[in-house]
């Protein structure tokens, strides 16, 4: 079942240099079920484009698209209906597990809070649910814990009690961004499996944002490359990894130091991303492009259009046969298998 | 948290020493050799002859070494005058007719009282002056700065902030003498000057008001600004965010999630002016003509009164050090941070 | 074998736990790196990995000398530096010199980055001002900065291009030593190739020396000639870059190893991988016996007890389990 719905967003900050577009014009949809992953790096959109889900943007954005949860418009909706959605049938769980409790409160009032928030329960009752959703999520001792501060909590723990505070009210889209960026390698696991686990019993669609490929590849069905603002690639898991078809996605893979030999000299994008106070008329990624031609300088840039491979779509002018074969050539997939 | 509060006790004693003894040395030896005022000399009255002022430094006990003066001095104010001294100052009254000659803080120069009276009788004025300020500039500071805080940049903001500006430049005997000669002089409303004590609440806060008000603008402007600057940091916090994310309501995530985290520097800096403004509010007082703490220093100060001065700034001493203690006991109960140390 | 130009002996660092209500007294003693010994070959890159509270960090700063070590030595160029202090200290200053995680935050703000990089210069009074000069448009050229953005600010710079600006201030005294604490975790995928290649070109032209410490075991595994990996302040491998990745001996290494994400979805979801339960322990009351054992998945009784030494085979390759894992 289609969950979630994104078409043509459009998400602009006024800043003091000017307009912004942090995202301009990303389409996508996520099945309940489903784990959609969103990759790029840091300046590329990600975040504003889980924030324009929320909602939860700043009074200096505006939006224009639309934004579909089931059968409801987002976009345009009131500030208190889209209160009753979030934390309820939508909900997020952010990267900094150390910044994002409140640190005078404890542990179980945060969690009672969300809870009473949209559920009519006594305090009794939300008590017993916010110990059973600290259970749920593997802490140990949960009646203890609620009584804890955040500070009494290593980064580990607090991810996990974030994560059960997202899903204490069973929602329908759950949004994580960047949910094991801050974390050590081995607590990284523990969260990665927790969340494995957790998507098999929930049935929610989930939205992944990171800049991690080696998480994508261990949690996604389906992953949206992100580049200055627009998605550029998106395909299933197994094939973005086995065919990828936009140069930037060449650049990301070849350029992971775990891919490539330790001999050889590892692959780097030239240059930097583009400002989006001013972004390059064109693809934006032309640029930095080395298959770039004179038409992706100067025309507008190619709309995100299915490849030849299942389930996959580009926004790229290459020709089918040379991305193939630049793909795997440059992304050094075939050589490790 | 018992440990935490020991330490501060004990650190707050040792401050107040040495408070006293920089007291004992300023307005002892140093008075008398920088400015050749001896307090015995003061003491005797007009023109006394030599004999007097030997007789009055052996009543005073200054015929002694420093060193035994200043542990008299400390003992004195800890356990209340000796009966030695009491027969010296006071021969031949009764307990409680010695009492108003003779107190902890030893006896005023210019008055037949004790400073301990002294500072008793003036300290209610003090108290009632701070306490209404302080309420009205709390009342007024704290929703300003969260309204400004939530609309940065809007309408609203910048005259606070222009409020700010104006409250923290005009000089509050200057704007209190405007604000007696337009509110109280010419209109009328308020009172022009005195004090009524508490027994009378109608009329102890119609003689209050004006140079509470007067009081109140000049901290307000501060507490408009921290507020607003506190409000700014925690409402950009990711546990606000994830407020909000919940579902919170608007007002909820601003009083219960950033104001609760906003306030702990505030309540610091208010404890602290407290205890400041509780030592005597000097100029305020002198300009309304209120008899606290501050008028009975200047008073003091102007007759070479050295004993009342001297207690009046260990008292201050004294309150301010309490006011910090319990600045930290307040912190660490809203804030678990500093309780789980 | 060469002679190591960099070598330190049963470093131990700890920081104090005090007590007391008016005079505090030290009663206890957080030992942060216990222990632990090392050796740094001319041209070679070593590279230091655990977790976070693991020690590396306190290691590279005692390593520097920026950080007091309690016990243990540390020679470089076979001269004990253990207690030089002031000008004594300043010549192994010029030849040991260290870049930071976070390229914000270790840049003056107000400062012109010509300013920041030439520094050190100024610092040690080389040269004279145009010589200065010309050494650190030199050094900003080398590592891919137009010299001609000498004026600029840090703020007008990327995240990529400051670290370039830290490692031109790291490069500019001509160092033998560059200890580099986690350069490129900071930085996004695309950036930290070209920071890595950076790093591996000025090894090759300069003959540099890298102590690296990091978390990702991808990085390391590039720019690392050697790795010793850290847990609760002391060394439970170490050996050669392909020894510990293709086969770990101690269980730490192998979980560490099996942990991180794999950027391929079909080896990522068919291998079985080893995940650590619980959290690192406090390094105030490290477990008794192998500080590993509570939470190693092959633990015996005996690793209760016993605290394993670091014992090397033949090849250089030395772990500190009593049970190591087969190769």
């Amino acid at each position: 079942m289609r969950l979630l719905t994104v078409d043509d967003l459009r998400t602009t900050f006024r800043t003091d240099d000017g307009p912004v577009g942090a995202v301009d014009g990303v389409s996508l949809s996520v099945d309940a079920g489903q784990v959609l992953g969103i990759v790029g790096e840091s300046g590329c959109g990600k975040s504003a484009l889980s924030l324009s889900i929320m909602g939860l943007l700043p009074k200096s954005a505006t939006i224009t698209g639309s934004i579909r949860l089931g059968e409801q418009e987002l976009v345009g909706l009131a500030g208190s209906e889209l209160r009753q959605l979030r934390g309820d049938d939508m909900a997020m769980i952010f990267q900094d597990p150390m910044t994002s409790l409140n640190p005078v409160m404890r542990i179980g009032e945060q969690l009672i809070e969300a809870i009473r928030l949209h559920q009519r329960v006594s305090k009794a009752e939300a008590r017993r649910l916010a110990v059973d959703g600290l259970a749920a999520v593997g802490i140990p001792s949960p009646e203890d814990r609620m009584r804890a501060y955040p500070l009494e909590l290593s980064g580990g723990m607090r991810q996990r009690v974030m994560i059960a505070m997202a899903l204490l009210n069973r929602p329908r889209l759950l949004i994580a961004d960047e949910p094991t960026t801050a974390l050590d390698v081995t607590t990284q696991a523990q969260i990665l499996e927790l969340m494995r686990e957790l998507r098999r019993e929930v049935d929610a669609a989930i939205v992944l944002i990171t800049h991690d490929l080696g998480v994508v590849a261990e949690l996604c069905d389906e992953v949206a490359v992100m580049y200055a603002g627009r998605i550029v690639e998106r395909a299933p898991v197994a094939e973005l990894f086995a065919h990828p078809q936009h140069p930037y996605t060449w650049g990301l893979l070849a350029s992971l130091p775990g891919r490539s030999g330790a001999e050889e000299r590892l692959y780097q994008i030239p240059g930097t991303p583009p400002s989006l106070l001013h972004p390059p008329a064109g693809c934006r990624f032309a640029p930095r492009c080395a298959f770039a031609m004179d038409a992706c300088r100067t025309d507008p840039a190619p709309l995100l259009t299915a490849t030849a491979r299942a389930g996959s779509a580009v926004a790229c002018r290459l020709d089918q046969t040379t991305r193939d074969r630049e793909g795997v050539r440059l992304s050094g997939t075939e050589a490790e298998r | 948290m018992v440990r935490f509060l020991i330490r501060r006790i004990l650190g707050g004693i040792f401050v107040v020493l040495v408070v006293t003894l920089a007291v004992f040395v300023l307005f002892g030896p140093v008075l008398r050799w920088h400015s050749n005022i001896s307090p015995a000399r003061l003491y005797a009255g007009k023109n006394p002859s030599a004999e007097q002022i030997e007789r009055v430094s052996a009543l005073l006990g200054l015929d002694k070494p420093y060193y035994v003066q200043y542990g008299y001095t400390l003992k004195r104010l800890v356990l209340g005058p000796s009966q030695d001294e009491r027969e010296r100052v006071c021969p031949g009254s009764t307990a409680a007719e010695c009492d108003q000659l003779l107190g902890r803080f030893g006896s005023s120069f210019a008055k037949q009282r004790s400073v301990d009276s002294l500072i008793w009788d003036h300290f209610p004025v003090t108290l009632s002056l701070t306490f209404v300020a302080a309420i009205m500039w709390l009342l007024i500071s704290i929703p300003i700065g969260i309204i400004s805080a939530i609309r940065p940049r809007s309408l609203f903001d910048r005259v606070s902030i222009v409020f700010v500006l104006i409250g923290q430049s005009l000089p509050v005997y200057y704007f209190g003498l405007l604000a007696l000669y337009f509110l109280a002089y010419k209109l009328g409303w308020f009172p022009l000057s005195g004090y009524e004590p508490l027994s009378n609440p109608g009329q102890w806060l119609y003689h209050l008001l004006l140079p509470a008000s007067v009081l109140a603008l000049q901290f307000a402007a501060i507490y408009v600004r921290i507020t607003r600057s506190q409000m700014l940091d925690t409402l950009s916090e990711d546990y606000v965010r994830t407020a909000r994310a919940k579902g919170a309501g608007e007002t909820r995530v601003v009083i219960r999630h950033a104001f609760r985290n906003a306030m702990l520097p505030i309540v610091t800096m208010f404890g602290l002016d407290l205890g400041l403004l509780l030592g005597g509010a000097i100029l305020i007082e002198v300009t309304f003509g209120l008899q606290g703490l501050g008028w009975l220093a200047v008073q003091a100060a102007k007759r070479l009164d050295v004993p009342t001065t001297a207690g009046i700034v260990l008292f201050s001493a004294i309150i301010i050090v309490a006011a910090n203690i319990v600045v930290d006991l307040v912190n660490a109960s809203l804030d678990p941070r500093i309780r789980l140390e | 074998m060469s002679e190591p130009i960099l070598r330190a002996t049963g470093v131990r660092i700890g920081f104090p736990v005090t007590r007391g209500i008016v005079f505090q007294r030290e009663v206890a003693r957080v030992q942060a790196v216990d222990g632990v010994d090392l050796e740094l070959r001319a041209g070679e890159t070593l590279a230091i990995v655990g977790e976070s509270g693991c020690g590396k960090t306190t290691l590279a700063r005692g390593l520097v000398r920026l950080q007091e070590i309690d016990a243990g030595s540390i020679e470089f160029m076979g001269e004990d530096i253990t207690r030089r202090s002031g000008r004594a200290l300043q010549g192994f200053r010029r030849q040991v010199t260290m870049i930071f995680q976070d390229p914000i935050a270790s840049l003056d703000p107000r400062m012109r980055i010509g300013q920041s990089v030439q520094e050190p210069l100024d610092i040690h009074s080389i040269g004279t001002p145009a010589e200065r000069k010309r050494q650190v448009q030199e050094a900003m050229e080398r590592v891919g900065l137009n010299p001609e953005h000498y004026n600029r600010f840090p703020h007008e710079f990327s995240g990529g291009q400051r670290q370039r600006i830290g490692i031109a201030r790291a490069i500019v005294l001509e160092p033998r030593v560059i200890v580099c604490d986690e350069p490129v975790s900071a930085l996004d995928v695309s950036v930290q190739a070209q920071i890595v290649n950076l790093l591996e070109d000025l090894q090759r032209d300069l003959g540099l020396s890298y102590i690296v410490i990091a978390h990702d075991l991808d990085v390391v595994r590039r720019l690392a000639d050697r790795v010793q990996v850290m847990y609760l302040g002391r060394v439970v491998e170490e050996g050669a870059g392909e020894q510990i990745y293709q086969g770990p001996r101690h269980p730490y290494s192998h979980a560490l190893l099996s942990a991180r994400p794999i950027a391929d979805p079909v080896r990522a979801r068919s291998q079985t991988r080893v995940v650590l339960q619980g959290d690192v322990p406090s390094p105030l009351r490290p477990p008794a016996g192998c500080r590993f054992h509570p939470r190693c998945p092959v633990a015996q009784a005996s690793c209760a007890q016993q605290d394993p030494q670091l014992v090397h085979a033949a090849d250089g390759h030395g772990w500190a389990c009593a049970y190591p894992l087969q190769p």
